[in-house]
């Protein structure tokens, strides 16, 4: 194909591509196979490619459409295994206030900076990972790509109530984990 | 008085803006009193905001042999 050269894409775009997926999609070979599946999608279809965009928002725009894609076919392979709504009783007592354990503790930094320290983000993506299945896509969509609730369950085929039960589980798995790993050693 | 189990849930709606008068009043009531609510109310929102960086944090990368394979299957399509 005239004006089109493998060795430059791969070079100049792969790394981003691949960094852009990773912590989308919690897995290094599906991150890799996103990056592959959107060059080669860009390949046939160049086209197509009116240069109306850069190039490389061209190949996000691909790569990101791919993403929504492998969300929608981890939602439908996981939806027989939607998590019940009682383990939120792991941070709650009986009458719904936090346990000793689990009630948050003050991590003594300044609540409206954002954290510029590598390992603080190191820890984050950890935790993030933590997270399973839908959880973690809903919590993707949402942080991540910032789509609005009304879209990720219509993506995702579920429920307005589903969807706060997942988040709110999520956040507070994540706040612990995050206390737990950087804030209190 | 709504329970923290709730206050989370109200702290979580209240960052998408999806949130009633009636519940931002209950929830601010609650936080009123719970220094508890009050530490996740700060503590959820710093995550929010912190989680939209976590990319620019992200330094993995691909192997050349992992980008010579790339390579190879478009030029396999040329």
């Amino acid at each position: 194909m005239p004006g089109l050269n493998a060795q430059k894409w791969v070079d100049d775009y792969s790394d981003m591509l691949f960094r852009f997926a990773l912590p989308r999609v919690n897995d290094k070979e599906i991150a890799k196979d996103l990056v592959q599946d959107t060059f080669l999608a860009a390949w046939r279809n160049h086209d197509n490619y009116k240069g109306e965009i850069s190039e490389k928002n061209w190949l996000f725009t691909i790569l990101k459409n791919k993403i929504i894609d492998h969300y929608r076919r981890a939602s439908t392979r996981l939806t027989e295994k939607f998590p019940g709504t009682s383990e939120s009783g792991a941070y709650f007592d009986d009458a719904d206030h936090w346990t000793n354990i689990a009630g948050p503790q003050d991590w003594g930094v300044d609540y409206n900076k954002n954290i510029e320290i590598k390992e603080f983000y190191k820890i984050l993506e950890a935790c993030k990972k933590k997270l399973k299945d839908i959880q973690s896509t809903v919590f993707s969509m949402k942080y991540l790509d910032g789509f609005e609730s009304e879209e990720i369950c219509k993506e995702l085929n579920i429920s307005p109530s589903n969807y706060w039960v997942l988040i709110h589980r999520a956040k507070l798995q994540l706040r612990a984990c995050l206390e737990k790993n950087w804030f209190i050693k | 008085m709504i329970t923290c189990k709730k206050a989370t849930e109200f702290i979580i709606q209240r960052e998408e803006g999806k949130i009633s008068f009636r519940q931002r009043v209950q929830l601010w009531l609650h936080m009123g009193v719970c220094g508890l609510c009050k530490l996740f109310y700060k503590q959820s929102s710093l995550i929010s905001k912190t989680i939209h960086h976590l990319h620019e944090h992200i330094d993995d990368q691909l192997s050349a042999a992992e980008k010579e394979i790339m390579i190879n299957a478009l030029g396999r399509e040329a």
